[in-house]
């Protein structure tokens, strides 16, 4: 039952080589971001560059190793279209999740990414917004109950929350 | 104290009200885990693990346990009813299992797939606690340059055996390890690679890396995965529980053949339920001796594979317990909430904190028993939690790893580290990359490096130091022999595919 419009697909081998390069490229600032900043040591009183640059060393050899790799034309599929612009909102509403949670409280940080993501992922048009609302706020309220009254964790109150209580 | 003292102080320990809860609540939380799409055991145990904080340690441990092997547990239960393995190491259940539901006989594989589960689990906690002792006594020998043969070399044998080919593993095993140097450096206190960050002065946090990897990107895959929701599984009723004599039976010999293949696997590095199902798979069709039903819906395609995976879930706490090294991600996230609470592990564990040591293997036994007995009367529960819509789950199992994660160290610098390790987790799923070694490099790092610098400290610069012992040396030639062992198998199974094709042609 997929869309032939909502996934696009790519070849699996340029996807490795293209992070592999990037990992190659990113292991030659690792190392000389070791050499310049760290001591090599002694034989018998070895620093803290040796094994970030073995590592480094490891790393471009990985890399190599991928990007020399002899592979079929496999092919993966990532989101596109609609499919794609929900997933990214999905991330945005989780990113905002946690920017506003300091500053509005956990309470209500979780009820409205929850009711934002339950609206994003549910297909069905006719799907009750204030049914979503609900469950929104029951999930919420059970949850900072359960972690934060309960198992006393401590989570964010927020700004306003000594003007509340 | 010898093993069976050790065990009776263990059951003492873990048949106090605590303890017992903690093993009910992981082993039903485990379940659930491993019944639901999109969470699996290693994102659970790590959402755990900051709640372990405020638990004795003991219960802590024993939760995170629990959890471990309800899901193994959980995954068959859905593997059978609908052909969707909760989990890896029960892809190779739903071959046979869901033939079995199919005939009608969904209750009997299930109670047969529990029992497995018990005998595998049971018989493989009497091996830990011989093994475990043995080593660890043995272990209190060995110095650094031995353990950096264990470390290094278990985690090169890991990536090698994860799956795929050296390369996808190996990538990703070096990324984890160069996350690993992130932070105060051990021996001379320098902070390195952390770029005026201040939360990265201790290092990135193996929690939200773990949740991201392993929830986060999973849960991300579910949103894309539209074909899950139209699932129904069909109903079973109590009547239909029991096997029948001949299955029982049948079930005996591959049940005691799964557990002690189990075994051997459990203490390889390596993600071992998931091969040892695999490979009891291949020998109940090897030895079985009725190997031609096996593929269409015979009882030991499933009760050897059941038992194997639980056998080796237990036995992968051997190197855990006897000599505080982790080969999985599960191992650890439970050395990471050993190190919290203060406790080192290593082969001193079985003396310092007997405690734990014991009361973790006996709690095993417990837990076996609780989801023997949870998982054969509750089969419609857990087949009813598969009927909740994803757009309700996912939010709530995202909210729920937000909470967890930061709750580890009240940091949202580990919340951003989550969501960046859940796309990471994503793309490299996509690309066919293992993300186990990476999350096992991440906390390994840092005790190879130690382990590095103070053989060579201790030899006075001398580089021979590490292959000096005979124990180092051993261990050495061992990942040799399985890394050309590998080499040769996949040479030969290359081979064989390009003489196929030419046959063919």
């Amino acid at each position: 039952m997929s869309d032939a419009t909502s996934a696009r697909s790519f070849s699996l081998a340029s996807a490795r080589r293209t992070t592999a390069l990037l990992v190659l490229v990113s292991s030659a600032f690792y190392a000389t971001h070791t050499w310049q900043t760290l001591s090599i040591g002694r034989w018998h009183k070895p620093g803290a560059a040796i094994f970030p640059l073995a590592l480094a060393a490891l790393l471009a050899i990985s890399a190599l190793s991928v990007l020399l790799e002899r592979r079929g034309d496999e092919r993966f599929t990532l989101p596109a279209g609609a499919d794609l612009r929900r997933l990214l909102l999905l991330l945005a509403a989780f990113a905002l999740y946690f920017l506003v949670m300091p500053i509005i409280g956990n309470l209500p940080a979780s009820a409205l990414f929850l009711f934002a993501a339950m609206w994003l992922l549910s297909d069905d048009p006719r799907r009750s917004l204030l049914r979503l609302a609900i469950y929104a706020v029951v999930i919420a309220v059970a949850f900072e109950w359960f972690f934060v009254r309960l198992l006393q964790v401590q989570m964010p109150g927020g700004l306003f929350r000594q003007w509340l209580f | 104290m010898n093993s069976l003292q050790g065990l009776l102080y263990g059951l003492s320990v873990a048949a106090t009200p605590a303890n017992l809860l903690a093993a009910f609540v992981g082993a039903f939380a485990g379940t659930a885990i491993g019944v639901l799409p999109g969470l699996g055991p290693v994102a659970g145990v790590a959402l755990i693990l900051p709640l372990t904080f405020s638990l004795d340690p003991t219960a802590g441990l024993i939760m995170m346990a629990g959890i471990f092997y309800g899901s193994m547990y959980g995954g068959s239960t859905t593997a059978i009813l609908l052909n969707i393995p909760g989990e890896s190491a029960s892809v190779v259940t739903a071959i046979d299992g869901y033939q079995l539901a199919r005939k009608g006989r969904a209750g009997a594989t299930l109670t047969i797939v529990a029992v497995g589960s018990f005998v595998g689990g049971t018989l493989a906690v009497i091996g830990v606690m011989m093994f475990s002792s043995v080593l660890a006594n043995v272990a209190i020998l060995f110095g650094p340059a031995e353990f950096f043969a264990l470390t290094a070399g278990g985690l090169i044998v890991m990536s090698r055996i994860s799956g795929g080919t050296l390369a996808s593993a190996m990538l990703p095993m070096t990324i984890g390890l160069m996350l690993g140097t992130i932070g105060q450096e051990a021996v001379t206190g320098e902070t390195r690679f952390t770029f005026g960050i201040p939360d990265l002065a201790e290092g990135v946090s193996l929690v939200p890396v773990v949740v991201g990897l392993y929830g986060f990107a999973e849960l991300m895959l579910l949103v894309e995965d539209k074909a899950h929701a139209a699932n129904k599984p069909q109903s079973v009723k109590m009547r239909e529980l029991l096997p029948t004599r001949t299955e029982w039976k049948r079930a005996v010999p591959s049940w005691l053949r799964g557990t002690g293949l189990g075994f051997v696997f459990g203490l390889v590095p390596g993600p071992a339920a998931t091969l040892a199902s695999f490979a009891s798979y291949r020998l109940e069709k090897a030895t079985s001796k009725h190997a031609a039903e096996i593929g269409s819906g015979a009882i030991e395609g499933v009760a050897g594979p059941e038992a194997a995976n639980n056998s080796a879930a237990t036995a992968s706490l051997v190197p855990l317990l006897a000599l505080g090294i982790p080969f999985t991600p599960i191992a650890a996230l439970m050395i990471s909430a050993m190190l919290v609470q203060g406790i080192q592990p290593g082969p001193l564990l079985i003396t310092q904190h007997p405690e734990i040591f014991w009361g973790l293997i006996a709690s095993a036994y417990i837990g076996n028993v609780m989801l023997l007995l949870l998982n054969i009367p509750m089969v419609g529960v857990w087949v009813s939690l598969l009927r909740i819509p994803h757009y309700l789950f996912i939010p709530l199992l995202l909210t729920l790893s937000v909470i967890g994660t930061y709750s580890v160290r009240n940091s949202i610098f580990d919340v951003w580290v989550l969501l960046g390790a859940g796309v990471l987790g994503y793309f490299f799923n996509k690309m066919k990359f293992q993300l186990a070694p990476l999350v096992v490099g991440l906390i390994l790092g840092p005790n190879i490096e130690k382990h590095f610098r103070e053989a060579l400290f201790l030899s006075q610069g001398d580089p021979w130091i590490y292959v000096e012992s005979p124990i180092a040396v051993t261990v050495w030639l061992l990942v040799a022999a399985i890394l050309i062992a590998g080499f040769v198998a996949r040479r030969r199974a290359a081979f064989a595919e390009a003489m196929a094709q030419d046959s063919s042609l």
